[in-house]
This record gives C-alpha cells, structure tokens and sequence, in this order.
C-alpha cells in the first residue's frame, strides 16, 4: 500500500542499441537525468546501453524523448526498448561500470566529419593543432573507413601506423579531456601530414588543373567549376561526358551565394555525414553549375578539406576513377592512375591507409523531408531498426545497379555502403570482399541468402554460390517493402512501385506497378499497359526508342485492348507528329517483327520516351537524364509548350496513381500507399502524388533513410525475408 | 512448278525430281551408284559431325541455305584439324516450295562442296504439310592427318586467341531480310578452309579451333574457358564489327558478341606464334579482317576489358533481350 503518489511511479528499463559506445553517451545521460531530476542508473552492457530509472510514466517520457533530441552529435539511436521492472528506488543518478553483458548487437559508427570545436582549433593560431589537417576528438574523424575490427580501439584502425606522442597521449589517457579516448587524436608532431601543401595544390587548381586529393572514402580528383577548361579536362580524365558533378563550398554562405537553401537543408549540409544535397542553383557564370535545374552541394568534412577550400573554392570533388568504377583508395592505385593520365597534374595524399572505401553519400529534400539518394559515408554501416521476432541473421544481396546489400541480425538491418555497378568485375571483387568483411565485423553468418528474381543480375548469382538456402525476391515488391521497413508498416499497403527494370513473376519487364502489398506477401493489383519494347540493355538508355515503341504501340491499338492502365498521351503524341529519329524506321520494322523485343510496363521507360517524344532529351548520356531534364522542363511550364506538356504529363501521372489507388483501396480497403522505385526520385511527381493522396485520405509513405532507387533494395528483401521467417515460425 | 506431296510419295513424281533436280547437281561415282548406302574407303582418324539447318529466308544476301549447309558442317570438321571428304545430306521440303528455288538452293550445295573439296555421297528427301519451307540436315566426315591436335580443352595460359573477321554479319543480314529492310549487310556465310589451310600449312601450333555460330563470340569463349580451365579476356576495342553491322546491332538493341555468324571462327595459338597466324589469316579470303582479340590466362571464366578501362564478366547468351538496367 503506497500513496498515491507512489501508485504514479514506476520503475523502467530503457535499452538503446545503436552507436553509443565511444560516444560519451553515458555523462551525457547522466547530465539530462541530473538537469531533469531523475533518479536511476546508466551502463553499458555488450553493444547497448541500459537506463534503469524510477519515476512518473509522463516524466520518463520526457526523459526519453530528451535523450533522443539531444544526443551527442556521433550517437545514432537505432532502436529502444522499454521494459517495466520490479519497483526500486533510486537516491540519485548515477553512472556504473561497464558490463561485458552479451554482445547483443554490435555498432560500429560511420565516419564523421570535423565537428566546430576541432575546426575552430584548427584555425586558432594559438593551438597546438593549428593548421592540423587530420585534427579530431570523441566526436569527429573517420571511423568505418578506418576500422579493421571492433572494438572500435586505436590499435584496431589504421591510426596504428602512427604511434601517439607524449603530448596527445596526456590529452587520451585524460577521462575529462574532450580527447579522452579519442582514438584518432594526432597532431603535427605524430599524426599523418599531407605530402603536397594546401598552398601548392590551390596554386596548381587556380591555373586550371586537375588535382587528386586524399578524403575520408577514397580518392577525389577535383578542380574548378568556374573555370571551363579545367572541367574539360576533368571530363575528359572521367570519360564522363555530360552528368553534372558535385561542388563543394568553403561554407554555407558561400552555397547561399550559388544556390536556394531552405533551413532544413542548412542542417542537413551541416549534419555529420556531409552529404551532398542536391539544391536548386541560382543564376550564375559557371556552365558546371547550370547543367540541371539541381546541383550537388555541399560542405568540407575533414580539416584537410577546409584548408584547401580556405585557399580556393568552390571546387568540383567527385570520386577518382572511371566511370561506374570503384572509388580508388590505396595509394598504389592512385599513382597507378597518375601514370596512365598525365592530365592529373598532382596529388595531395597522406599515409593513412584507408580501411574501407566509401563514397560520399547524396541527399536531397522532398515534401520538406530529407530522401536518401546514395546511403553511403556517414551513414554506412550504421543499421536500420526492423522490429520482428525472428532472430536469425540474413544477406541481403540487393540489386545489380546503384548496389548496396544489408546483413540482418536479428531486428538490425546493417545497410553496407554504396557500390555501384555491378557488371564490372573490379566492383563485383570488392562487393564480394566487403560482404565478408562486414559479416566478420558485426559477427553474422547468415543462415539465408535473399536476392533478386532477375535471373541476370549478378547478386544473384552470387547469392545462388553461397551454397546458403536462398529466397528469390520480386524487384518492385523489394521497393515497396524498403518503405514498409522504414515505417514500420503493418496491415495492406498499396505499394507504388515506379522505376526503370525490374523482373517480373511473368518473366516480362516490370517498372509501373501497384503492388498490394501485406507482410511479406503481395499480389499485383495493377501495373501499367504492356508496350512492346527493343530489348537489351543499351536500349534501356534510348529514350527515343521508348519513344518509338508508344508511337507504334499507339498506332497498334494501345488504346483499346490489353490489361492493365492505359496512359491518355495524345497530346503528346500530336505534339510529336513532326518529330522522328534517325534509325526510327529499323526500330518500328523490329518492334513489329518482334525481333529482340520484350514486354514492359516500365514507368522509367514512359518517361524517357516522353522527354524524346517532347524534343526534350532522346539519349540518356548519363542514367536518368532524359527524365531528369523532363522534370526540369516540368519546373517551368510558361517556357514553351513542350514544358507545359512535361508538367501536364507529371500532373497526369499523380492522377493516375491516385485513381489506381481508389480502385484498390474499393476493392481491398488499403490506405496505407507506398511511393517508391527510382522514379520518385522525381519531385514534382512525388509531392503532386502526395498533394492528391493525401486530400484523398490516403496516408502516403516514401524512403526516407535509404534510396527509393535500387539502393534501397536490399533492405526490402530483408524486410520480406523476416516476415516470411516470421510467417513459417507461426504456422 | 511447285513442291507437292507426291513429290514425297516415292513414285514417279519423286523420282522426277530427284532426276531432274539432285541427279543433274550432284554427280559423283558414288551417288551415281544408287545404293542403299555409301561404302568409303577411309583411313586414319575420323572427324564426324552433323548439323541441321532451318534458316529464313532460304535465300539471302550472300549465301543461301544450300552454300549454308554445306559450309556449317564442312567448318565444324576444319574446326578439329580435319580435312573434310564426304557429307551426307537430308531435305525436309514443305508443300508449295518452288522447285526452281530447290534447283538454285541444290546448285548452290554442289558448287559450295565442290570448292570445299567435299563429296556429296548420300541423301534423302521427305515432304510435308506446311508453306513452302526447306530445311536440310547435313552430315560430314574427315580425316585428321597425323600428329594433328586440335580441342577446345587444348589452349594454355599465355595462349593468344584470333579472330578471323568481323562479328554478326550473318544475323545482321538475316534479320533484315526478314523485316524486309533495304541495306548492304551481306552474310558471312563461307567455307574457312582457306583460313585452316594457311594456318596449318604455315606450321602454326594451333591449339583450339572453334567456328563462331549460334550464340556467337560470347558463348563459344565460355565453352572454351570452361573446357580448358582457363581464363579468357577479351579486349573489347579489338573485337572487328563492320560500321553498319555496329549500327544496325545498336538500333535493336543487340551485342555482336552474342550474334550469330556462318564464316568466322577463333583460332587459340601460341603467344610467339600469334603474329605469324594473324599475317597468314589476314592473307587469304575469309581472314582478311582478323584480329587478335584476346589471350588465355591462368583462372575461369571470360572476361571483357572494355573502352572506358573497366572489365566485366561475358556470359553466355541467356534469351534475347532481357534488360537488367533499372
Ligand atoms: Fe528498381
Ligand atoms: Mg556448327
Ligand atoms: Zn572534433
Ligand atoms: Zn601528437
């Protein structure tokens, strides 16, 4: 019998798995607790810490809710459990020892850009790292890029190649040093120096030329925007022709000056990761810049950086090696690289060897929200929460684009970092060599392999060699669930499922489809029309044969017979009737012969041809173009009739998706709808189809924490891999 | 006059046509016997080997399907070392052929195994229901002269692999007759023993030989990489395709690679010995546009180093057409 206000209180455990070790997250409970009142106590146990506290349900609350808004920057708080405890009261709050516990989940943090303190020492002329390029605390500096093993422990990263002096030993052994364990800590006299002057290569990128420089992930070749010449080259280095490339600015002011930036987008350029974000550009000289209607913007995150960028800015960064190859990492390659191209006239390099290369991830705001478009340094390998019962750990071996693959153990889904393409051998080694790594990392071995239908892809193949039970995942059903994972969906989703290629169960070429869609099953409830297509996987890149295809399929009877949703492009069409291609007749003549032709209802493909069909763009030179400059055409429909055709025809599109979702919601009662697959990487489509669904009752969900294009597969085949684990265990 | 069942009865009908028609183009001491089958003196080891050929249209630009199958089979005895000497040949006619395109199509074989050194010493003809359609299965043998080692398990790390001319001629050119498009793609269509006499006469120390058909480049190196247990790569800027062959192949969406040729083959030699074959080959008819393309290494599969410097897996031909882009 207590009083009543005993009957109130109660006593909580709180486990929080995610990075929270290394990360001084232990004081920093400690000093919410104290700020707050509460009374309790804070460990580590394995991988997580644990929270006892006694007090009122809404006070715990708050406390929760504190420690999640105002964590250290480096702490990522993957998941938390609750669990009521036997009353116990506490007269203070304090911090115990750690527990070995069991290793329940092991996290190993992403790399983290220079945090404010470190940077405004480096700029102090009175600190001893003045000026230090490789300067770093608690809560900064590379991590996964670095790491051989967990822990996460100076002699378990490649900073073991450079022994601590005296000066930075004080400062690591000090328990209230912001250095304290620290296990990057270097400085002039012991840490890693840059083998070319930041003054020597802002002279050498000034008069025009190319120059390598060693960041975090890999390699970079950068140069400057403004300047024509040096970008040709640049070009020419990259046999990279017409995909614009990302700039980085010295700071936000100098990003105001070239583009829009709304304050989220300020805090997302600013976060840790330091992503590029894609960012609406302003008016200016520079033809780089003004490529598409977005550039890829953003900030420096390691002191080297910002010491050049000190000297000269903005600057191009963009990954050294050829096209849809590995970003280059050691430094044997880079030299080997210099000697075949004496086009890149420097190096600015250090000898810290780097463990693990990782690309700079791509970001960008959509309905006010960030969306993940490349989830890659910064992110990686921090996990996503998936709650299930299963407990069993699964691979994930993702798509045959933009891959990335994902290890589960248990309800964590550790995504890996980006990839790239798989046909090339060079990737498919170090694909092969970083699902190893990752596995011996986090200590998972996989019991089931989960992989594409495409019989093609080599994920799947490699999947098939594992010699591992293996679970085949239909592509658009994986995009879909990518969203279900990350919202942690339950009960029907429609899943709108809109990209380029995908395999379907009926051995044609999906890419429009409505997917309803409940665990770890679906059902295709709708997809758009059939068009005969020109197979192969060059002509995935011709807009004007997809073109060409609608056009002889319009001509065919599109209109009037076949399953599945006809799009109205009539206007369009008669826009076209002037317009034709070099080679159109031999396409035609194939498309009726039926000669390497395939079905599909391919969304990615409609866009493409609707952009040739428009005049707009009819080649993709790099992948997406053609729908990339429809959607910037769509941007500013007074410009010409073309463009108000390409935003009638987005407009189109979003009624059609809503239409379709009425009728599946009639039939099955859904309102969850998930809008995902590459083409929602498409603004104006996305936030016209989320203006309509939602008017209509509908509760729209999209990526947010991994790509809705390919690179988001993999977190989907995880996510069907459970429920269906979860399903078997049931019956 | 055209093809009817009774041409298939074994009457008179038949017998007029075989008279009037195969009689009048394959005159040999052997045939002229009339036996039930052909008696043949042979001596040394024999290659042997049957084909059946279905292409549409029967006549097309360059060649036709008589020339066809009688180089299919006479290539794929070269291909071991042999020299081809006897071929059989069967024809499944479909009602409404005309005869007069027999009678081209049965010239055609005489006058293609005549210049390959062959001897036409069996057949049969069969009718049936149908429109108008041929087919003809053909069957060879040759002798391997002594101390002659030709396999697809024979190359070696180190190993230089030829290819003899431009890749997809033949599909190329039978696609567009059947769409019926107007363009100068002719078929590649010919008999390589130009191409094994110069090599072998020259003393070339040849080790695979593989005529590059169905499912073209691409599938038969991984027959061979797999036979051998080597490694293969390729290097793509090497591999010779005719410009408008390249064009007309990216139009539909088709690899040369992966497209099927009637005349062209690969020939596996010694690195020190591979400039000396790429001279001989280049010297006669069919060779003139060989390339060496690639070598053997040590390890499996096939491989492709390509423009931009990457390298990527070559599979063998899974279907037609199928994307994997997304
Ligand atoms: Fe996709
Ligand atoms: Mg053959
Ligand atoms: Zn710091
Ligand atoms: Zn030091």
């Amino acid at each position: 019998t207590g009083t009543p206000m005993n009957t109130n209180r109660l006593t909580e455990r709180i486990k929080l798995w995610g990075i929270v070790q290394g990360v001084g997250f232990r004081p920093f409970v400690a000093k919410v607790a104290h700020r707050m009142g509460m009374k309790g106590e804070v460990l580590n146990i394995g991988g997580l810490v644990e929270i006892e506290v006694t007090d009122t349900r809404e006070r715990i609350d708050a406390f929760v809710k504190a420690i999640e808004r105002d964590k250290p920057v480096p702490a990522e708080i993957v998941h938390i459990k609750r669990t009521p405890e036997p009353f116990r009261e506490f007269d203070r709050f304090t911090i115990l020892d750690s527990d070995s516990g069991d290793d329940e989940a092991a996290m190993i943090p992403a790399d983290l850009s220079i945090c404010p303190h470190c940077l405004s020492e480096m700029r102090d002329p009175d600190n001893p790292r003045y000026r230090h390029p490789f300067i770093s605390c608690m809560v900064c500096g590379p991590r996964y890029t670095i790491i051989d093993r967990i822990p996460y422990d100076r002699d378990n990263t490649t900073m073991i190649d450079f022994p601590m002096c005296d000066f930075c030993e004080e400062e690591y052994t000090d328990l209230h040093d912001r250095r304290y364990h620290a296990q990057t800590i270097s400085c002039h006299s012991c840490g890693p120096v840059l083998s070319m002057s930041v003054e020597e290569g802002a002279q050498l990128l000034a008069a025009g030329e190319v120059i390598a420089f060693k960041s975090m992930g890999g390699y970079n070749l950068i140069c400057d925007p403004l300047n024509d010449q040096a970008v040709r080259k640049l070009r020419e280095i990259k046999k990279r022709e017409q995909k614009p490339f990302a700039v980085m600015f010295r700071d936000m002011e100098q990003i105001r000056e070239f583009c829009y930036v709304s304050p989220m987008e300020e805090k997302l350029l600013a976060s840790s990761a330091k992503p590029i974000l894609l960012l609406e550009h302003k008016p200016s000289d520079s033809k780089e810049i003004q490529r598409s209607r977005f550039i890829g913007s953003f900030l420096p995150s390691m002191g080297a950086q910002h010491l050049l960028l000190d000297e000269i800015s903005p600057l191009i960064v963009t990954s050294a090696n050829l096209s849809e190859m590995p970003i280059i990492k050691d430094d044997e390659e880079m030299r080997a690289m210099m000697e075949r191209e004496p086009l890149i006239k420097g190096v600015i390099s250090n000898k810290r060897r780097i463990q693990v290369r990782v690309d700079d991830s791509v970001v960008r705001a959509i309905d006010g929200q960030p969306q993940m478009i490349r989830r890659s340094k910064g992110y990686a390998p921090v996990p996503l929460y998936v709650k299930t019962e299963y407990g069993g750990q699964i691979l994930a071996t993702g798509g045959q684009l933009k891959n990335s693959f994902a290890l589960s153990k248990g309800p964590f889904v550790y995504m890996s970092q980006y990839f790239g393409d798989m046909d090339s051998v060079e990737n498919q080694k170090i694909y092969e060599e970083n699902v190893e790594r990752m596995a011996d990392l986090f200590r998972i071995k996989p019991e089931l392999v989960v992989c594409d239908l495409h019989p093609l892809y080599y994920t799947s193949a490699y999947a098939q060699k594992l010699g591992l039970p293996v679970l085949q995942v239909q592509h658009h059903h994986a995009h879909v669930a990518s969203v279900m994972a990350e919202h942690d969906l339950a009960g029907k989703v429609i899943g709108v499922s809109f990209d380029g290629t995908g395999y379907g169960t009926d051995g044609a070429i999906w890419g429009g489809e409505f997917l309803l869609c409940e665990g770890g099953e679906f059902r295709r409830a709708d997809h758009l029309r059939y068009v005969k297509m020109l197979g192969g996987d060059s002509s995935m890149k011709e807009g004007w044969k997809s073109a060409v295809s609608y056009l002889y399929a319009w001509e065919n009877g599109y209109r009037e017979q076949g399953e599945g949703i006809a799009i109205d492009l009539s206007d369009i069409i008669e826009f076209a009737k002037e317009r034709s291609w070099p080679g159109e007749e031999l396409a035609r003549k194939a498309i009726a012969a039926g000669i390497n032709t395939i079905e599909s209802s391919s969304m990615g493909r409609l866009f493409d041809g609707v952009s040739a069909l428009l005049g707009i763009k009819d080649r993709n030179d790099y992948e997406g173009q053609c729908a990339i400059l429809l959607e910037d055409a769509a941007a500013n429909p007074e410009a010409s009739a073309a463009n108000a055709l390409a935003l009638e025809f987005h407009k189109r599109i979003a009624r059609v998706i809503l239409d379709t979702c009425i009728r599946i919601r009639e039939e099955s009662g859904a309102r969850q709808v998930a809008l995902t697959g590459g083409v929602f990487q498409n603004k104006i489509l996305m936030e016209e189809s989320l203006a309509l669904l939602r008017r209509n009752d509908f509760i729209p969900y999209y990526n947010v924490s991994v790509s809705p294009n390919d690179g988001g597969i993999a977190l989907g085949q995880a996510y069907i891999a459970l429920r269906k684990k979860e399903a078997d265990h049931g019956n | 006059m055209k093809i009817t069942m009774a041409h298939g009865s074994g009457g008179k009908t038949s017998a007029e046509l075989m008279e009037s028609v195969f009689g009048k183009h394959f005159k040999n001491s052997v045939l002229d016997k009339m036996e039930d089958a052909a008696v043949l003196d042979i001596n040394g080891k024999v290659a042997y080997s049957t084909d059946s050929f279905v292409v549409t249209p029967v006549i097309f630009k360059g060649g036709d399907i008589g020339k066809l199958c009688v180089c299919g089979t006479v290539n794929d005895l070269l291909m071991m070392g042999a020299e081809p000497k006897y071929l059989t040949c069967g024809f499944i006619l479909e009602e409404g052929l005309e005869v007069d395109t027999l009678d081209q199509i049965v010239a055609s074989m005489a006058a293609q195994a005549k210049a390959a050194g062959v001897t036409i010493v069996a057949g049969d003809t069969k009718v049936v229901e149908g429109s108008g359609g041929l087919y003809i299965n053909t069957s060879g043998i040759g002798i391997i002269p002594e101390g002659r080692d030709v396999s697809a398990g024979g190359c070696k790390p180190g190993d230089k692999i030829l290819l003899s001319g431009n890749l997809g001629d033949h599909h190329a050119c039978i696609l567009s007759a059947r769409m019926e498009i107007e363009n100068d793609i002719k078929s590649d269509c010919g008999c390589l023993k130009d191409i094994t006499d110069a090599l072998f006469d020259g003393n070339i120390d040849v080790k695979t030989m593989r005529d590059v058909t169905r499912g073209g480049l691409g599938t038969i190196l991984n027959e061979i990489a797999d036979t051998s247990g080597c490694r293969i790569e390729l290097e793509e800027e090497a591999i010779p395709v005719d410009e408008e062959v390249r064009g007309f192949a990216d139009i539909l969406g088709l690899d040369p690679l992966y497209m099927g040729n009637e005349g062209k083959m690969i020939a596996i030699v010694p690195s020190d010995q591979a400039e000396e074959a790429l001279r001989l080959m280049r010297d006669t008819e069919h060779g003139k546009d060989a390339a060496v393309i690639g070598q053997v290494k040590e390890g499996n599969g096939t491989f492709i180093t390509t423009r931009l410097g990457g390298s990527r897996v070559l599979d063998v031909l899974y279907g037609e057409g199928l994307p994997r882009i997304c």
